[in-house]
């Protein structure tokens, strides 16, 4: 158990006692990965871990959790989407309590039928802006350097978007592992709406992926959990970096940097700007 | 039992190319994916398994099932499927076949579609030698050794390959090529009985459970085990588009090219969408019944209509799940 | 190669006639069934659009054509309520297990029936009255929340002059409603059969056939005799998509019909339990 692990879990430990929170989000082993769990009792901190196999972004169950008082474990980038999902009235900051944890990137998860060994940081965490959340209530220090790659692959620099849809599925794992993937009626999950048809592979997979990074043009946070969820290992993240950059070009607005910075869209008024 | 050496079985594959579709695993971007090969030499026999299961060489993500033309009236019609070779599938992903075929064929109403490819495509299996650490075919009978619905099972022993012929057209496959087999001897049958047993011993080890317990699992429900559980899943359709064995389809029609066009694609019961009516009414409403379903339907309501698991136990779920959902912990509860 | 079961068959709209404001019943011929049980569902394509589960509501005895009555609720229904005389559907089926006709000679009927659950029922009322001779009392309780959203109005008279006890109620009336007031679950104790004996079909909104089950065995109607058309959402209709699976039964093969205790087994949900 490192430094880190063991301050977290008394932080936990203590919010749980305390009952200042009725759960705590955090991770816990599973086989030789790390997988999300829920604590609500004291003696159960013990399960908490903390490392950089911890890729999946807690703040996904926030909203499902609304009406509770809920301590979440936060990376970096998850903060940012603590940040986003508070502005756009999905959660109440008052009642989430943000354990920060200091992260120097997370690792690719293990996929099945992979050739690779030996672990790799994931490419979206190189280009990482936050290693610390922007709201805290508590922060664990972890301190070090980036993990490095323990063998050297060639990062992912396949360009050809059309080809790398065509290996997906269309099995939602990038839409409802992400924190800001929320709308209760999903227009690329078919149904309603019907804007893209849910079975017509592959030919409306552009579509799919395009509206969805549409939608996250100048909201994503860009904690990979799309990317890493993704059974067939898109980069969407790399896509979503790039109408960032856009974004952030004509608007100077990144998203979930701090809480009293308002997202253009949402301040963009009818008639002009008086 | 046959004996096929390894410069026969490359002498076989050669032949298959020239002759047929051959369907293999072929390594792309890190992962092994079946292909369609040119030659012998693209398949690599040497994987632990396919990233995805072959499930779709016989019910593809997307077909179209009827086409209505309202100026000429021409009606689509189910078309024999292309004669293949599926070169190379793991055991338990050649048992999810024996599956489909006691769903999908069963009368009064065969589905034509499934029907046309699994006559056409001869499916050759090679048994695991390393199994993967998320495996656990031994508990379902469906590997690693032998599976249940390949024509031809492979085995690879010192110096080339025990080669079983499960099925009428395994059995002609084999005949075709008399030649390059020959009877297996008794230091085959030896090495290959050890293999069995090793491999046996080493899965067991890690989970044996109680099959008849299993099934019974949806009558012994326990609510608490799966509300915590269910906790955790984000209803993705991740486990059921990987999964070998699950079948559940949806329709869509549309119009296409001057047609009225049905197609039948995949679908996943972890969908809200699922069960919901027109109305609005949904019977299956809560996230703990949707993901209890899907256990309940592979571990309990198969079994029980057909007398195999809906589970072969390839581990692609347990691997790829984004939020660790293991179906190994059912199994070990229940079984 | 078998016959494609995802192919429907061509059927024209001959007649269209309003029942209330968001129902209309549709006939359309030919009738492609060889025949059917009354309580059996057929899924009907609108090209192009998509297609759903609709109960047949006309007598099986009718070989020229097919009725069905439909409400409009979703994508397939609303272009359903667009089409004229004339258009094409197309038709597949009959599929499911219908109401146990070959339970019934000789004995009473009980016919309870909620909205547009009258459907599957109506298809009920018309072959037992083919053959009225064969059995005992036949009574009809039939509810609706307005007397305008009372299904098969000018029907219904006809069926009770042909020896159809008939009993309606509306949660809420209107001008010029003389019946009576109050949910379908008041007016069961109306008919005096032999309840021991008697056979019950009952189809209705979920909630409503859940009321009516507990007060059918309050009355001491034997649980043997008592059969609910439960709904599902459903895509194949032969028992392979697995949208209508639940508890180890299909609806579209093992139901839509399904006897008391076979409904209590199902889980929650579409149980009406």
């Amino acid at each position: 158990m490192s430094r880190a692990e063991e301050e977290l879990r008394s932080i936990v430990r203590k919010l749980l006692e305390r009952k200042d929170v009725e759960l705590v989000l955090g991770y816990e082993y599973y086989g030789r990965s790390v997988r999300p769990c829920f604590v609500s009792k004291p003696e159960e901190v013990e399960r908490l871990v903390w490392n950089s196999d911890c890729w999946f972004n807690l703040a996904t169950y926030l909203r499902s959790l609304r009406s509770r008082r809920v301590g979440i474990v936060a990376k970096g980038c998850d903060g940012r989407s603590i940040v986003e999902l508070v502005k756009e009235n999905q959660v109440d900051r008052g009642s989430i309590v943000v354990i920060a944890v200091e992260c120097n990137g997370v690792f690719k998860p293990f996929k099945y039928g992979s050739t690779h060994v030996g672990r790799r940081l994931a490419d979206y965490c190189r280009r990482c802006v936050t290693r610390v959340s922007p709201v805290a209530d508590y922060l664990v220090k972890k301190g070090g350097q980036a993990p490095e790659d323990e063998n050297t692959v060639a990062g992912d620099n396949a360009s050809d978007w059309l080809s790398l849809f065509r290996k997906c599925l269309k099995c939602m794992a990038c839409v409802k592992a992400c924190p800001l993937c929320y709308c209760t009626e999903c227009s690329i999950e078919g149904f309603k709406p019907d804007l893209v048809h849910r079975l017509r592979v592959p030919q409306e997979l552009f579509t799919f992926h395009l509206t969805r990074a549409l939608h996250m043009a100048g909201r994503c946070v860009e904690c990979g959990a799309c990317e890493s969820a993704c059974p067939v290992e898109i980069p969407l993240t790399r896509l979503y970096h790039e109408l960032n950059e856009w974004f952030r070009e004509n608007y100077g607005y990144a998203p979930g940097m701090s809480l009293s910075e308002a997202p253009p869209p949402l301040v963009f008024k009818e008639g002009g700007e008086d | 039992m046959l004996f096929l050496d390894e410069d026969g079985f490359k002498r076989l594959l050669e032949q298959l190319v020239s002759n047929i579709r051959v369907i293999a695993p072929v390594e792309t971007d890190g992962y092994f994916e079946f292909k369609t090969i040119k030659h012998g030499g693209e398949a690599s026999l040497d994987y632990s398994n396919t990233r995805l299961p072959p499930k779709r060489f016989f019910l593809p993500q997307r077909e179209v099932v009827f086409k209505h033309d309202p100026k000429t009236r021409a009606l689509h019609e189910p078309m024999g499927g292309l004669e293949a070779v599926l070169l190379g599938v793991r055991p338990c992903d050649a048992s999810a076949l024996n599956i489909f075929d006691s769903v999908l064929l069963k009368p009064p109403n065969p589905d034509p579609f499934y029907e046309s490819r699994r006559r056409s495509i001869t499916v050759v299996s090679l048994s695991c030698a390393k199994p993967r650490e998320e495996c656990f075919c031994n508990v379902f009978e469906a590997g690693p050794i032998r599976g249940s619905g390949e024509d031809i099972t492979l085995t690879r022993i010192t110096g080339g390959f025990l080669v079983e012929a499960r099925s009428r057209r395994g059995q002609s496959l084999v005949e075709v090529s008399a030649s390059l087999f020959e009877e297996a001897g008794p230091e085959h049958l030896e090495e290959y009985g050890e293999l069995t047993c090793r491999l046996t011993r080493e899965m067991n080890s890690r989970i044996e459970i109680s099959r008849e317990r299993l099934v019974r699992l949806e009558a012994t429900l326990d609510e608490g085990f799966f509300q915590q559980a269910a906790q955790r899943c984000v209803e993705c359709s991740l486990c059921s588009f990987t999964c070998p064995v699950c079948y559940c389809f949806d329709t869509e029609d549309y119009f296409e090219k001057n047609a009225y066009v049905r197609t039948k694609g995949w679908d996943t019961c972890a969908s809200t969408l699922f069960t919901r009516m027109a109305s609005g009414l949904d019977p299956r409403v809560s996230r703990v019944d949707r993901f209890c379903h899907r256990f309940c339907h592979k571990l309990s309501r198969i079994p029980m209509a057909f007398n195999s698991f809906g589970c072969v136990g390839c581990g692609r779920c347990v691997s790829l799940c984004p939020v660790g959902v293991d179906i190994r912990e059912v199994l070990k509860r229940w079984g | 190669m078998g016959l494609n079961p995802y192919a429907p068959k061509p059927a024209r709209i001959v007649r269209i006639r309003d029942e209330t404001p968001d129902t209309k019943t549709f006939t359309l011929s030919p009738n492609c069934f060889e025949g059917f049980t009354p309580g059996q569902f057929a899924m009907l394509t609108v090209y192009g659009v998509g297609e759903a589960p609709f109960s047949i509501c006309s007598s099986p005895l009718n070989k020229d054509c097919l009725q069905f009555s439909i409400r409009r609720m979703g994508r397939v229904t609303r272009m359903i309520h667009e089409a004229r005389v004339g258009d094409e559907v197309g038709v597949r089926g009959p599929y499911g297990r219908g109401w146990p006709v070959d339970r019934m000679k000789g004995r009473d009927i009980l016919i309870v029936g909620g909205g547009i659950g009258l459907a599957p029922l109506r298809s009920l009322v018309l072959h037992l009255l083919e053959g009225r001779e064969n059995y005992g009392e036949i009574a009809v309780c039939y509810g609706a929340r307005t007397p305008s959203l009372l299904m098969y109005r000018d029907e219904l008279g006809e069926w009770a002059g042909r020896g159809v006890k008939l009993y309606l109620t509306v949660d809420v009336g209107e001008e010029g409603w003389e019946g009576s007031v109050g949910v379908v679950t008041t007016i069961l104790g109306k008919p005096e059969l032999d309840k021991a004996d008697a056979i019950v079909c009952t189809c209705g909104p979920p909630v409503m056939i859940r009321f009516v089950l507990r007060r059918l065995v309050e009355l001491g109607y034997s649980k043997e005799n008592i059969y609910a058309s439960l709904e599902s959402r459903m895509r194949c209709g032969i028992g392979k998509c697995g949208h209508c699976h639940f508890g180890g039964k299909h609806v579209c093969l093992d139901g839509p019909v399904f006897q008391y205790r076979e409904m209590t087994s199902l889980p929650k949900g579409i149980s009406p339990f």
